[in-house]
């Protein structure tokens, strides 16, 4: 078990049976971290204002490398570009078990191009950090698909079958990603895939979740489209999701997760935090913060309970946003990053309509990557339905 | 963001699910659960399994995560794929508020 002292009590790993996953991480009490034998009165006797928590979970980009050449990479990965030396992603998996990180997810670039990859995750492993991987799948064969196993989980960028998938990224290679997911659930690999919704893949999702599942995938995730490296460009406003199709997420959702659950064996379906400002559509959501936030559900936590470093060795507060100038996650440096101040800003203090909406304490003022690529700093989520809809009456 | 002292509304077992004293127990001190592992490298993910179960699958769920913390709480703290030494509940992070000692009784 793992387990890190925050103020108000403790974060938990459990490994168990939670009918579509073996692991879990509880926010217990102070009473709850007790009973479980941790120590933390340090912590909780002190009342002097301090720095924030270190992330739970950090976005390790490995490499820039990648020859599938998608039309919306997030990063703008090239075919010649360089790996991180893994001395120094050795170094970074120090820096963050000492900072007690539970999870650790390798991106890249394609991050099966870097040939010491499954040696940073051996040494995350023995840390005691959870590591986890997403992939293109182009060329995953049988054999590398078997030592992957060191990964707690590998999840395959899958947007849809056939034209479905070359619609989001401009490559025909829907065959490979479906190819690796079979690979790695016959490695016995816990494996999932990664949606990106465009406003085609969107309405493939059902079909799309279901043929991931029959390959052998055992969580769905949902990723909004963003506009950041190659996607940031006019392009996005028409892959993006038209606004009824925004309005009919929450629906969307619902009636996937009753089928995905309703199979054997059960399949997880999880939505990323840019997509939790589309939940305000849904009446029994949208006045029930702490059902979302019992549930676990995080918006953006981008530099809070979030965070990423890149190719070039710099922190971020997720892999969306510029880089900070910071190497490392001395938190004073952060602190005084102006980017991340803005963001933290914009969470605790938002503009109108989020600093009435009920939602605003999860959801923390929506996607900024969106946000500010189309309107600027300090913006609402120009996609969330409730600011459409305040923008709405106050042109009226 | 989970910085407050409530407990986790489901906290109460529902009717018809099945629930041990130390279940009970356990469930009035969790706040939030966060399910899986979240294996994308570009945005954090949420489960949404327990945001759309109902009342009854939400119980048998905090059930499981409730005697997996009774387990861990009888064998004690112990590191799990860390390094020897690893401190368990290491580092003690400083508090980003003054902490608020209503709830902790």
């Amino acid at each position: 078990m793992k387990a890190r002292v925050e103020p108000w009590g403790a974060w938990v790993a459990v490994r168990g049976d939670f009918d579509t996953t073996n692991r879990a991480l509880v926010a217990l009490d102070r009473v709850g971290a007790r009973r479980l034998g941790i120590s933390g009165e340090e912590v909780w006797a002190s009342d002097a204002l301090s720095s924030p928590s270190p992330p739970l979970e950090v976005h390790v980009s490995v490499t820039s490398r990648c020859a599938a050449g998608c039309s919306g990479c997030y990063v703008d990965a090239r075919p010649r570009a360089e790996h991180v030396a893994a001395a120094d992603l050795f170094a970074r998996v120090d820096e963050l078990a000492d900072l007690g990180v539970f999870t650790i997810a390798l991106g890249g670039g394609e991050p099966l191009e870097h040939p010491d990859l499954e040696g940073v995750a051996e040494h995350a492993r023995k840390r005691g950090i959870a590591v986890v991987m997403t992939t293109s799948g182009i060329g995953l064969g049988r054999e590398r698909a078997r030592r992957l196993a060191v990964f707690e989980q590998v999840n395959v960028s899958y947007d849809g079958a056939g034209a479905v998938y070359e619609s989001v990224r401009g490559v025909d290679a829907a065959r490979h990603a479906e190819r690796a997911i079979e690979h790695l659930a016959e490695a016995g690999v816990r494996v999932g895939v990664n949606v990106v919704l465009t406003r085609t893949s969107f309405e493939a999702l059902a079909d799309t979740s279901t043929r991931a599942a029959e390959l052998g995938a055992r969580e769905i995730q949902c990723l909004r489209y963003k506009p950041a490296g190659r996607a940031k460009s006019l392009d996005y406003l028409a892959r993006r999701l038209a606004a009824e199709q925004i309005l009919d997420f929450p629906n969307k959702i619902k009636y996937l997760q009753g089928s995905l659950g309703a199979r054997t064996p059960r399949v997880a379906l999880r939505i990323d935090c840019a997509l939790v400002p589309w939940l305000v559509s849904s009446p029994e959501l949208a006045s029930d913060p702490d059902r979302l936030s019992a549930a676990g559900i995080l918006g953006c936590e981008a530099g809070g309970h979030l965070a990423a470093t890149t190719s070039s060795g710099h922190v971020a507060g997720c892999s969306f946003l510029p880089a900070t100038r910071a190497r490392n996650f001395d938190t004073r440096e952060l602190q005084a990053d102006p980017d991340l101040a803005r963001i933290r800003d914009h969470a605790l203090d938002p503009p109108a309509p989020c600093n009435t909406c009920a939602l605003q304490a999860v959801c923390r003022g929506g996607c900024r990557v969106v946000a500010e690529h189309l309107e600027g700093p300090g913006a609402p989520d120009p996609e969330c339905p409730r600011v459409v809809m305040y923008r709405r009456e106050n042109a009226a | 963001m989970i910085h407050d002292e409530r407990p986790c509304p489901s906290s109460t077992p529902a009717p018809g699910a099945a629930d041990s004293e130390p279940s009970r127990e356990w469930r009035a001190h969790i706040r939030s659960v966060r399910l899986g592992h979240g294996a994308n490298c570009s945005s954090v993910g949420s489960v949404v399994d327990l945001l759309f179960a109902s009342a009854v699958a939400t119980s048998a769920l905090l059930g499981a995560v409730a005697a997996a913390l009774d387990e861990e709480s009888a064998q004690g703290l112990r590191p799990d794929d860390a390094e020897p030494g690893t401190p368990i509940d290491a580092p003690n992070n400083a508090p980003d508020s003054a902490p608020d000692e209503a709830g902790d009784a």
